[in-house]
C-alpha cells in the first residue's frame, strides 16, 4: 500500500517542465531512494510531496490528501532538505524548539540525545554553524520529529564520513522504533543503498525505473564477450549502453537473466547500484568515445 | 497547540520582531536626552523631538524580515502559509497594544517629569495632546498596526518575487503616487482635499484610516503568499 501517490503530475516553472507526467507511489513503512542526475527533478517532486509547491498538473496524494496548505496531512509530514531554510540569527535551540512546536510527535529526549552526538551547541546561532552542522541540525529535526512522513533531500551534504554513518544507522533505529515512510534522495547512491527497500531512479523529469532495491540489481546486467555473441544476446533486448573494441564488447543490458547470459558464452557482471543508475540515466550525447549509449536492439 | 499559537511563539522567541524596534527606540530616546542636555535653555532649539518616529520606522523592518525570514522557515518545518499568516496577526496584535500602552506610560512619564526635566516632548505628539490616554494607546497601537501591514507587504513581495519584485512595487507606486500629485495640483483641489481630511473628527483620521490600511496590508500580504512555493 502506497502512503504517498502522484498520478499524471507535471510541474513547470515557465517553459521548463521539471516533472513531466509522473506516475509514481512510496509504500508505507519502506525506505525508498529517490535517485537521478541534477535537475532531473528529485527536489521539485519532494517539495510537492511536502506541501512547499503544488503542482502545475495532476494530483499529489499524502496518506490519501493533497498537501498543499493540509495542515492535517503536513503535521505527519517532516521535510529536510540541503537548503532548509533557517533565519540565521536564530539559535539552534530556538530552531529545534519551532521543529517541536510544529512536529506533534516531536520525540525531545531523542533530540537532545542527537544533538550530544553530532556536538551541536544550543546557543549558537545558525548564522554561524558550518555547512555540516546546519546539516546536523536538519538529520536531528527529521529524525526527532517521529514524522510519520519523512522526506530527506541530501541532508547530510557537509557531514563528514563518521556522521553519515551515525545519520545512517539512527535512521534504520528509528524506522525500526516508529516505522514512517522514507524518501531518501541522494546522490551517494552505493553510500545509502543498505537502507533502500525500494528504489525509484528519475531523469528528465520522468520516472524511468521504479522497483524493489534488491531486485535493480538483477535488473540490470553488464555483459561481456566476442562481439558476435554480444550482438546476438542483445537482439531483442534494451541496451542502455555498450562499448566496441575489436572483436570483443561490452553491453549494459535492462531485463535480461544472469543465466541466459552465461548460458550464451558471456562474462556477467552484477552493476552496484551506482553504476546501474549511471546507465538508466546516461544520454547518448554524454558517452564517452567507443560507447554507444541506449542503443537500438 | 494550533499552528497559529505555535508561529506566535516562534515570532516571539525568535527575537527578531520584538527587540529590535524597541532598542532602536531606546538609542533614540538616550541620543535625544543627550542632544538636549548638550542644548541647554538654548531658545533657538526645537523641543518637539521627531524620534519615536524611530520605533515605527524600524518595525517596518523588522515584520518584513519576519515575512521573509519566518515564513520560508515554517514552511520548511511543514508548516501553512495560512497558520503562518494567523500567527502573524495575533503577533502583530499583541505587538500594536504593547505599543500603544508603553507609549501611553511613557507620555505619562514624560509629563510627570517636565518633559525629563528638560521640557522635551519625546513621546508626545501635538496631534495627539488633546486625546485621553485611551485614546492616544489606541491611536498608537493603530499606527503601529498600519506600520506592520505596509511591511507585511514588503515582507510578501520579496518573499514571492524576491529584490526585483520591491523594485517594482516601488517603481509602480512612485508613478502613482506622483500621478496623483500632479493631477491634485492640475486640478487646484489638492489642498482642499488635504484640509477637508484632517479636519474630519480624530477618530476617522487618527483610528480608522490607519486599521483600513492595516488591514489592506494584511489582506494584500496574504493574496501574495497563499499559494507562494518554498524553494
Amino acid at each position: 500500500m502506497d502512503a504517498i501517490t502522484l498520478t499524471g503530475v507535471t510541474k513547470r516553472f515557465g517553459d521548463v517542465v521539471a516533472l513531466d507526467g509522473v506516475n509514481v507511489g512510496f509504500r508505507r513503512h519502506a525506505i525508498t531512494g529517490l535517485v537521478g542526475r541534477n535537475g532531473a527533478g528529485k527536489s521539485t517532486l519532494l517539495d510537492l510531496v511536502s506541501g512547499r509547491a503544488r503542482a502545475s498538473s495532476g494530483e499529489v496524494h499524502v496518506e490519501g490528501e493533497d498537501p498543499f496548505e493540509n495542515r492535517r496531512v503536513l503535521g505527519d509530514v517532516c521535510a529536510v532538505t540541503e537548503s532548509q531554510p533557517y533565519p540565521t540569527r536564530f539559535t539552534v535551540e530556538a530552531a529545534l524548539h519551532t521543529a517541536a512546536l510544529l512536529h506533534p510527535r516531536w520525540d525531545g529526549e531523542l533530540a537532545d540525545d542527537l544533538v550530544e552526538v553530532f556536538e551541536l551547541r544550543r546557543r549558537q546561532r545558525i548564522g554561524k554553524l558550518s555547512r555540516g552542522q546546519r546539516s546536523a541540525m536538519g538529520v536531528v529535526i527529521a529524525l526527532a520529529s517521529r514524522a510519520p512522513i519523512t522526506v530527506l533531500d541530501e541532508p547530510y551534504v557537509g557531514l563528514d564520513a563518521v556522521a553519515r554513518r551515525v545519520f545512517y544507522d539512527r535512521l534504520l533505529e528509528e524506522v525500526v522504533v516508529a516505522p514512517r515512510t522514507v524518501i531518501f534522495s541522494s546522490h551517494l547512491i552505493d553510500e545509502i543503498a543498505h537502507l533502500l527497500d525500494y528504489l525509484v531512479v528519475i531523469d528528465h523529469g520522468r520516472v524511468v525505473l521504479d522497483a524493489p532495491a534488491e531486485s535493480v540489481h538483477d535488473s540490470v546486467l553488464e555483459v561481456s564477450g566476442p562481439r558476435v555473441l554480444v550482438d546476438a544476446f542483445a537482439d531483442g533486448r534494451e541496451v542502455l549502453s555498450r562499448a566496441d573494441l575489436g572483436g570483443v564488447s561490452r553491453a549494459t543490458v535492462r531485463g535480461a537473466a544472469g543465466d541466459d547470459a552465461v548460458a550464451a558464452g558471456l562474462r556477467v557482471r552484477a552493476l552496484p547500484l551506482q553504476e546501474v543508475v549511471v546507465a538508466l540515466t546516461t544520454h547518448p550525447h554524454e558517452a564517452s568515445r567507443g560507447h554507444v549509449v541506449g542503443s537500438a536492439s | 497547540m494550533t499552528e497559529a499559537v505555535a508561529v506566535f511563539r516562534v515570532l516571539v522567541r525568535g527575537g527578531l520582531v520584538t527587540l529590535w524596534p524597541w532598542l532602536i527606540l531606546a538609542i533614540s530616546f538616550a541620543v535625544n536626552l543627550a542632544f538636549y542636555a548638550a542644548a541647554g535653555d538654548n531658545p533657538a532649539v526645537v523641543r518637539q523631538s521627531g524620534g519615536i518616529l524611530a520605533l515605527f520606522l524600524t518595525a517596518v523592518a523588522a515584520n518584513q524580515q519576519a515575512w521573509t525570514q519566518v515564513l520560508p522557515f515554517t514552511l520548511g518545518l511543514s508548516g501553512t502559509r495560512r497558520g503562518f499568516v494567523r500567527g502573524m496577526v495575533l503577533f502583530v496584535g499583541a505587538q500594536a497594544v504593547l505599543t500603544g500602552l508603553l507609549l501611553t506610560a511613557l507620555t505619562g512619564v514624560e509629563i510627570a517629569t517636565g518633559g525629563w526635566g528638560m521640557d522635551v516632548r519625546f513621546f508626545r505628539t501635538p496631534v495627539l495632546d488633546d486625546l485621553s490616554p485611551g485614546g492616544r494607546a489606541a491611536v498608537l497601537a493603530a499606527l503601529m498596526l498600519a506600520v506592520c501591514g505596509f511591511g507585511a507587504v514588503l515582507g510578501a513581495v520579496l518573499v514571492r518575487w524576491g529584490a526585483a519584485g520591491l523594485w517594482w512595487v516601488v517603481a509602480v507606486v512612485g508613478v502613482l503616487a506622483g500621478s496623483v500629485a500632479v493631477l491634485a495640483v492640475a486640478s487646484g483641489e489638492g489642498g482642499a482635499a488635504i484640509a477637508g481630511f484632517v479636519t474630519r473628527p480624530w477618530a476617522q483620521v487618527w483610528l480608522l484610516t490607519p486599521l483600513v490600511v492595516a488591514a489592506g496590508g494584511a489582506l494584500l500580504a496574504w493574496r501574495i503568499v497563499r499559494r507562494v512555493e518554498l524553494r
